[in-house]
C-alpha cells in the first residue's frame, strides 16, 4: 500500500478514531497522542492493511491497544463529559425524533453523573469503548471480579433511577 | 416460538445486569432491545420491569452512539495535518530506506565491473594499439609461427600395450639418443645406434594429435573477424583472454616434452637392460 492509498483509505478515520480515544482516555492531549501513535503502527503494516477488508475495525482495535496501555499508565477517574452533556449532532432525522435523541442522552448523561465514579468508569468503558471485562481490567488495573461487580451494582442503579425518571 | 424468545430476552437480560455477558450474547441482547422497543417488534412483550429494562439497554446504546459521534465533531481542526504531515515524514523515510537497500548491491556489482575493467587494461600494457593487425593476435604465435613447429605425437609402444609414450618425431628422439652422456658410457655407439635403429623398426602405428596451438590458431582468425576498434574496452579482455589460453597451452606442451623425455629414458634403460642380459647369456 503506497502513501496516497493509505492515506485515503486510513485519513477519513481520524476523526472517529479520535473520538473513540478520547471516550477511553477523556483527555484531548492523551486522545491526539494515541491518534498519531496508532497511525504510525498503521503505517507500519500498510501491508496488511492491503488485504484487510474493514480497515476501521483493524484501527479500531489499534486505538484501544494502545489507549488502554496509556490507560494503564496514567490510571486517571473522569467524569464522562465534564457538567455537560456533548451536544448531539444533526443525524438527519426529523425534528422531533431529533429532539428526542437529544433528551434521552441528555438524561443517560445525567443518570450516569449520579452513579459513584468508579462505578461510572466502568460503564463508560464498557458502554462507550466496548471494552471486555479483562480489557476493562487491564485499564482499571483492578481485578477481573472488582470489574465485574462494580458493573453490576452500576446497571442495577441505573436500572432504578430510569424507572424512577 | 414467542415464548422461547421472551425466556431468551429474560436470560441474556438477567447476565446484563450481573455482569456475565459475553460479546456475542451483548450483540444479541443490544438487537433484542432495538427491535422490541420499537415501531415494530417482531413480537409483543408483555412484562413491564422486562420491557423497562430493554429500554434502558436501547438508552445506552444510544447514548453511546451519540456520545462518540460528538466527540467526533471535537476533534482538533490541527489534528488532520498534522497526521497527514506524520505519513509524508513516514513514507519519505521509508523511500530512502528502500534505494539504499537497492544502492548496496548495484554499488557492490559496479565495482566489480571496474575492477574488471582495470584488470584488463594493466594486462594489456604496451600493446601497439595504432596497430591494429597486431592487435588482433595480441602476443599470440601467428600462423606462420605456428607451421613451423612439429606436433607431439602419441605412439602406442608394442612392447608394454598399456604404456602409451609421447615421443617427438623420431629425427629427434635419434639425436638425443647419441648425444646422451650416460648412455655413452653403458653403450657403445653402435649399440646407440642399433638401439635408433631398433626404435625405427620397431616404431607402431602413430596416433597424430592435433598440436597444441591449433586452438590458439582456431581462435585468431575469429578475433581478427571480430570489428575491433582499439578505443573498445572489450578487446582488452579479449586479448588478455587469449595471452592466458596460450600460455596454459605452452605450459601443457611443456609439460608433454617432459614425460617425453622420461618415456625416453625408460625405454633406453629397458632396452640396456634386455641387451647386457642377452649378452650375459652368450657369455656364459
Amino acid at each position: 500500500m503506497n502513501e496516497i492509498r493509505f492515506k485515503n483509505c486510513v485519513m477519513p478515520l481520524h476523526k472517529s478514531l479520535y473520538a473513540y480515544a478520547l471516550t477511553i482516555l477523556r483527555d484531548e492531549s492523551d486522545a491526539q497522542d494515541c491518534i498519531q501513535e496508532a497511525f504510525t503502527r498503521l503505517w507500519e503494516n500498510r501491508e496488511r492493511l492491503g488485504k484487510i477488508d474493514n480497515i476501521g475495525a483493524y484501527a479500531t482495535v489499534t486505538v484501544k491497544n494502545i489507549a488502554l496501555t496509556m490507560l494503564n499508565r496514567s490510571r486517571n477517574a473522569f467524569s464522562p463529559y465534564g457538567d455537560d452533556p456533548p451536544d448531539i449532532p444533526d443525524s438527519g432525522a426529523s425534528p422531533a425524533n431529533m429532539a428526542e435523541a437529544r433528551d434521552d442522552v441528555r438524561q443517560m448523561a445525567r443518570l450516569l453523573r449520579e452513579l459513584p465514579d468508579n462505578q461510572r468508569k466502568v460503564i463508560t468503558l464498557s458502554t462507550m469503548a466496548g471494552l471486555s471485562t479483562s480489557e476493562i481490567k487491564e485499564a482499571t488495573g483492578l481485578s477481573e471480579d472488582n470489574v465485574r461487580v462494580l458493573l453490576s451494582r452500576g446497571r442495577k442503579k441505573l436500572r432504578d433511577l430510569f424507572s424512577k425518571s | 416460538m414467542a415464548n422461547n424468545d421472551i425466556y431468551t430476552v429474560r436470560q441474556l437480560t438477567e447476565k446484563f445486569f450481573n455482569a456475565t455477558l459475553s460479546d456475542q450474547e451483548s450483540e444479541r441482547l443490544s438487537g433484542y432491545a432495538e427491535d422490541l422497543t420499537g415501531p415494530n417488534p417482531s413480537f409483543e412483550v408483555n412484562d413491564m420491569q422486562l420491557l423497562n429494562d430493554l429500554e434502558l439497554i436501547k438508552s445506552l446504546n444510544s447514548h453511546s452512539e451519540a456520545s462518540l459521534k460528538a466527540l467526533a465533531l471535537q476533534t482538533p481542526p490541527e489534528l488532520e495535518q498534522i497526521l497527514d504531515n506524520q505519513i509524508s515524514k513516514l513514507a519519505r523515510s521509508s523511500r530512502r530506506r528502500l534505494i539504499f537497500k537497492r544502492l548496496i548491491p548495484m554499488t557492490a556489482a559496479a565495482a566489480v565491473v571496474a575492477v574488471v575493467a582495470t584488470v584488463g587494461f594493466k594486462a594489456t600494457e604496451g600493446i601497439n594499439m595504432e596497430n591494429p593487425q597486431k592487435l588482433q593476435y595480441a602476443s599470440t604465435p601467428d600462423n606462420a609461427e605456428a607451421g613451423k613447429q612439429s606436433s607431439p605425437q602419441l605412439t602406442g609402444s608394442s612392447k608394454s600395450p598399456s604404456f602409451i609414450e609421447i615421443n617427438k618425431p623420431v629425427e629427434h628422439v635419434a639425436a638425443k639418443v647419441s648425444n646422451s652422456p650416460a648412455l655413452h658410457q653403458a653403450l657403445s655407439v653402435q649399440t646407440a645406434q642399433a638401439l635408433s635403429a631398433v626404435a625405427i623398426a620397431t616404431e607402431p602405428e602413430k596416433i597424430n594429435l592435433p598440436y597444441f596451438s591449433d586452438p590458439v590458431i582456431d581462435v585468431m582468425p575469429m578475433i581478427a573477424a571480430a570489428s575491433i576498434d582499439p578505443s573498445n574496452i572489450v578487446i582488452q579482455p579479449l586479448s588478455t583472454l587469449s595471452q592466458t589460453v596460450c600460455n596454459v597451452y605452452e605450459s601443457v606442451d611443456a609439460v608433454s616434452s617432459s614425460f617425453a623425455g622420461i618415456a625416453e629414458t625408460l625405454d633406453l634403460v629397458n632396452s640396456s637392460l634386455s641387451l647386457l642380459a642377452a649378452t650375459g647369456s652368450e657369455m656364459q
